[in-house]
């Protein structure tokens, strides 16, 4: 049975002096999916700015927008409506041999590379020697937060994997870029989910404060979705926003101002479970 | 025309002035101060220098030749103006005269040969320079709107050396040549002479404010820029009133002076602040400031 | 190691070739201190009218060697359908890639190649140029190899540069050695600027009739100041730098004393790395905050095409042939070099094994840097490169050594010696129609025997002259005595009186005759 969730992503931004210009693209708009469906978005900018929509290389809906008034502050509220199914998973019988095909290795390149933010690690395990590529799968998702704890402040958005994995600290965007540097490394196309985790009691109509949320797709004859922050499964709880390499491709907020100094940021993302 | 270039113009115009007008007022203060060696030339250096907006205490001639001529990366030097008439002449090289351009290069060069030893002759090269970048530009420079913003650049610059010169008031403290330096100092004298007024201070102060005959003076300065920025105003198709109402104030304070010498030495002091506030009002109208563009993530 | 011998475009067993044989007469007849003269006079040319290229941080003439370089009627048409066909099959090829990706559903390239490069944009995906083009302005570089095979030998199609020296070549020629042309009717390169316009305005939003066309540049310290000012000046558009532009509601204004201007058409000499700090580098003063979105909304069109570089990657270039034969079905007309694709480890280890015998080519590099050329390498050198190679085969191609042909050349002490050239080609892309200038490039090594032939490795250049077809064919006679269009820029130096010429009467005379014939038609 679907769940129909509503999100509000309010993100404020303080600045120290007057800022004379700022550029920004938001990637809040939650993905029509065959298990997921968007009844509506809507993204409010205050400085008022006339708001352009594109989807980018990798699917997403990006909200581009420009506030060109001298400011001190910027809030951008983004508010949807959305309604979410357990995924339906497909065959995921892959194995190590299939994973190695040129097809494969050729087609999801993308996913098979480290970057700047999923860089080497080394796990005190080898997921190679499960049986199946499936049974890395579960077991990673088991192991990561036997290696990681999940610790508020322990890392910035910049960090890479590797920081985290040192600290043995982090939070949801760590876990995810862990596990996408060990699927890798293995040899198992994995990708970057940005979305939100409703971690509510499921009344209807009880609003829950929650956050933005990471997690991981991993491709083992289809994209199987995880989440290693967790290890509970991907269900009707987790609405899926964008997919990408790294944390880069999917920011939330990205954005350059001019003319301002330091800055208090506040986000807050509430849901409410509406059916 | 581009923002940035008018902005560009302007400024080189503004920079050339300056460093013609403090060329000729070194040669003088440098005249002035060896041929006297009495007590108040020490005085007369920190008046000088302070009048200029130099920074440092001069306690010589020589010394305060050194401290105006200064340094490349002070625009309020001598030095400093060339070497800032240069990078901008060089940022709008394409669109300046081609022998304009290639004067003020050869007088940025002449710096190189200038000697503290001998700064009269050193100075006097620089004028010559200048002399000559000057009469290429009067010579050559199309009528278009860089050629105009230069030129506001420059009328507004003369006012603002003038009434700074002025201010100095260095009649008062010489009593014997300050009159005459006054004049020498900003190539005035023959022109003041001819008119067949005696060599008074009073005489000499009203006359570097309201000569119809003296195209430095203040007033003429003042009509200048008018002129030119009513020119720009045509070709931009934008209004100029506002901006142009501080000078214009001083225009009709010259034309109705009367005998009031208090008068006469508060528009001697409104000068600077209506040239500073024109100055703005062009930067907002034509160059579309965007401040320092820094961008952070 | 291959022995070989290199072509000579002028001369075959010391003996002229048919199409040269005037020419080379009159060269004879120069001697050695007339050339050292020559070349003088050729200077103070040049000085006068600020013709430069920054090489090191230092401005200084770009030379142009005294002696042409020809390309008959013939060779000229196979030239210029080669390379239409090859910029129609790249345009295609940017379509796809930054578009539906079809090749890589049909196995063309592999896509582990394409995402890989470091030119690969993905904030281009999407963009659509209103009149499809993207690369609107394109310099192949051409060489003959020691059979007289033409090659190309890679491909421009982000800022090519040069086109500048093309047009000014011929003037300095003109000018300098103005006996050479007698015999010979030579294809006009002057129209560039206005094909270049042309091509602009027709890639404007909303076909508008007249588009506010901007040149976009990094700055006086440019290397390439000279030519962005200098095209600027003859498409008669603003040059502009990045902080004279801006973006509000997705539209590019440029900052006026008027005002602000809505701009449609940026030819931007900048690198898409510098273009917008929101999607490139975020520390970029060059660029503006916001113009991918502008272009990605089709507000104002950018030229050349953000994310170009994919396409004139060197690990790319092996696959061209094939995407000719894909998009356009049709056989390559101008072959490439061989090229061994070090991703294939068969062909790794034959490189490996014979790396002496060949070139290797940084993929990301241009200009000529980072070249190993093997039989001139130490041996130091190539074990360096062959671990370099090895553990990082993308970044690398490797390609077998070619004698680049050579040209009579006058070298310092006035005498003439052959040297190494090879050619650049400038190509226009309106939409409509790809035109290549009749002319162009031709670089050449002044160091004797030095095969890397580049303006940022201390190169030359020549005047290349198209022969028109026949004598009614639009020509240009050296208009030796008309006035230059370009103001000169640059006046280090003061020019002295320039040779004998007796310009001043001459101009008169010819303006005298002009108004004659004005006031016959008014008549």
């Amino acid at each position: 049975m679907a769940w129909r969730l509503s999100v509000t992503h309010s993100t404020s931004f303080q600045y120290e002096s007057e800022v004379s210009a700022s550029f920004n693209e938001a990637r809040m708009t939650p993905v029509n999916t065959p298990d997921q469906f968007v009844i509506s978005h809507d993204l409010k900018v205050n400085p008022f700015s006339t708001v352009f929509s594109y989807k980018d290389y990798f699917g997403t809906e990006v909200k581009a927008f420009d506030v060109q008034t001298p400011h001190t502050y910027l809030e951008i509220v983004s508010q949807s409506l959305v309604e979410t199914n357990i995924p339906a998973l497909g065959n995921l019988n892959a194995s190590w041999d299939d994973l190695q095909s040129d097809v494969l290795k050729n087609d999801l390149r993308e996913y098979l590379s480290f970057t700047e933010l999923v860089n080497p690690i080394t796990p005190p395990f080898e997921l190679r020697l499960q049986d199946t590529p499936l049974d890395a799968i579960h077991f990673l998702n088991k192991a990561m937060r036997e290696q990681i704890t999940y610790l508020p402040g322990s890392t910035n958005v910049y960090s890479p994997a590797s920081e985290a994995w040192e600290k043995r600290a982090g939070v949801c965007q760590d876990f995810t870029h862990a596990s996408l540097s060990i699927l890798r490394e293995a040899g198992i196309p994995a990708r970057y989910v940005s979305g939100y985790l409703y971690n509510g009691s499921g009344e209807i109509g009880e609003q829950v404060i929650g956050e933005s949320h990471s997690w991981v797709e991993a491709w083992v004859g289809h994209w199987l979705p995880f989440d290693p922050t967790n290890g509970n499964p991907v269900a009707e709880d987790h609405i899926l926003v964008a997919r990408g390499r790294d944390y880069h491709d999917v920011s939330p907020l990205k954005g350059i101002f001019s003319g301002g100094r330091s800055r208090k940021i506040e986000v807050t993302v509430s849901l409410t479970r509406i059916a | 025309m581009l923002s940035r270039l008018a902005e560009t113009s302007f400024w080189l115009g503004r920079y050339l002035e300056r460093a013609e007008g403090m060329s000729r007022l070194l040669v003088e203060f440098h005249q002035l101060l060896v041929q006297d060696n009495r007590a108040h030339v020490k005085r007369g250096c920190t008046l000088i220098s302070h009048g200029l907006g130099l920074e440092g205490d001069p306690k010589s001639a020589r010394e305060l030749v050194a401290l105006a001529y200064g340094e490349p990366l002070n625009p309020g030097t001598l030095l400093g103006s060339i070497h800032s008439a240069r990078s901008n002449a060089r940022l709008i090289r394409d669109i300046l005269p081609s022998d304009f351009y290639q004067a003020i290069n050869q007088l940025n060069a002449t710096t190189d040969d200038f000697s503290l030893a001998a700064p009269g002759r050193s100075l006097r090269s620089i004028l010559d320079r200048l002399a000559v970048t000057n009469g290429i530009f009067e010579w050559l420079a199309p009528e278009d709107e860089s050629a105009h913003f230069l030129t506001v650049g420059r009328s507004l610059e003369r006012m603002d050396l003038m009434s700074r010169l002025l201010a100095l008031k260095l009649e008062n403290e010489w009593r014997d040549q300050g009159p005459a330096t006054t004049l020498r100092a900003v190539g005035a004298l023959n022109t003041y002479l001819r008119e067949r007024v005696p060599l008074t201070t009073v005489g000499v102060r009203r006359f570097l404010v309201e000569s119809e005959t003296f195209p430095r003076s203040i007033a003429e300065c003042a009509k200048r820029a008018d002129a030119e920025l009513r020119e720009i105003a045509v070709m931009t198709q934008l209004h100029v009133d506002d901006i142009l109402r501080p000078i214009g104030m001083l225009e009709s304070q010259i034309r109705y002076l009367g005998d009031d010498l208090d008068e006469l030495e508060r528009i001697i002091a409104k000068t600077t602040p209506a040239v500073a506030q024109t100055t703005d009002g062009i930067g907002l109208r034509f160059f579309r400031p965007i401040g320092s563009i820094v961008w952070s993530n | 190691m291959v022995q070989f011998q290199a072509q000579d475009e002028f001369l075959v067993d010391g003996q002229p070739r048919e199409l040269v044989t005037e020419l080379w007469s009159e060269l004879t007849k120069i001697q050695s201190t007339e050339w050292i003269m020559k070349a003088k006079q050729r200077d103070l040319y040049l000085a006068m009218q600020g013709i430069t290229f920054t090489l090191s941080g230092i401005e200084r003439p770009l030379p142009v060697d005294l002696i042409p370089r020809i390309v008959e009627v013939a060779e000229w048409n196979h030239l210029e359908k080669g390379i239409k066909q090859r910029i129609k099959a790249l345009e295609l090829f940017l379509d796809d890639v930054y578009g539906k990706q079809q090749l890589f559903a049909d196995r063309i390239v592999p896509k582990s190649l394409i995402v890989t490069s470091e030119h690969f944009h993905r904030s281009a995906h999407g963009i659509k140029p209103a009149n499809g083009v993207r690369i609107h302005v394109s310099g192949i570089d051409i060489v003959r190899d020691q059979q007289g095979v033409l090659r190309v030998l890679e491909d421009n199609l982000r800022s090519p540069s040069g086109v500048s020296y093309v047009l000014e070549n011929r003037r300095t020629m003109a000018h300098v050695v103005p006996e050479l042309f007698n015999e010979y009717s030579i294809r006009s390169v002057d129209e560039y600027p206005e094909r270049l316009l042309a091509a602009l305005v027709a890639a404007a939003p909303d076909k508008k009739s007249h588009p506010n066309v901007v040149v976009l540049t990094p700055g006086v310290h440019n290397s390439a100041h000279f030519e962005h000012a200098f095209l600027a000046r003859r498409m008669g558009v603003e040059l502009v730098e990045g902080r004279d532009l801006y973006c509000k509601n997705n539209q590019i204004f440029m900052r006026t004393t008027k005002g602000s201007e809505l701009v449609d058409v940026i030819y931007r000499r900048i690198d898409d790395d510098f273009l917008d700090p929101i999607h490139f580098k975020p520390d970029s003063v060059l660029g503006i905050p916001g113009v991918i979105n502008a272009a990605r909304s089709n507000n104002v069109a950018i030229a050349n095409g953000i994310g170009n570089g994919v396409a004139d990657d060197k690990a790319l270039y092996p696959y061209v042939p094939k995407l000719i034969e894909y998009y356009l079905n049709e056989q390559p007309i101008i072959p490439n070099v061989d090229t061994f694709d070090l991703q294939l480890p068969d062909v790794m280890a034959f490189v490996l094994k014979n790396i002496s015998d060949l070139v290797v080519k940084p993929v990301a590099g241009s200009g000529g840097y980072g070249i190993t050329i093997g039989p001139r390498a130490t041996k130091g050198e190539l074990e360096e490169v062959a671990k370099e190679i090895s553990s990082n085969p993308r970044n690398w191609i490797a390609q077998p050594l070619i004698a680049l042909s050579t040209c009579p050349t006058v070298v310092e002490d006035g005498t003439i010696a052959s040297r190494h050239i090879d050619f650049r080609p400038f190509a226009v892309n309106d939409g409509k129609e790809i035109w290549v200038l009749p002319g162009g490039l031709t670089r050449v090594a002044l160091v004797a025997g030095n095969v890397v032939v580049n303006s940022s490795q201390g190169g030359g250049s020549k005047d290349t002259w198209v022969l028109a077809e026949s004598e009614t064919d639009v020509k240009s006679y050296p208009e030796i005595f008309e006035e230059s269009l370009i103001d000169p820029l640059d006046h280090e130096v003061v020019p002295p009186t320039v040779g004998p010429d007796v310009l001043p009467i001459t101009r008169m005379q010819q303006q005298e005759e002009q108004q004659q014939q004005t006031g016959v038609n008014n008549a």
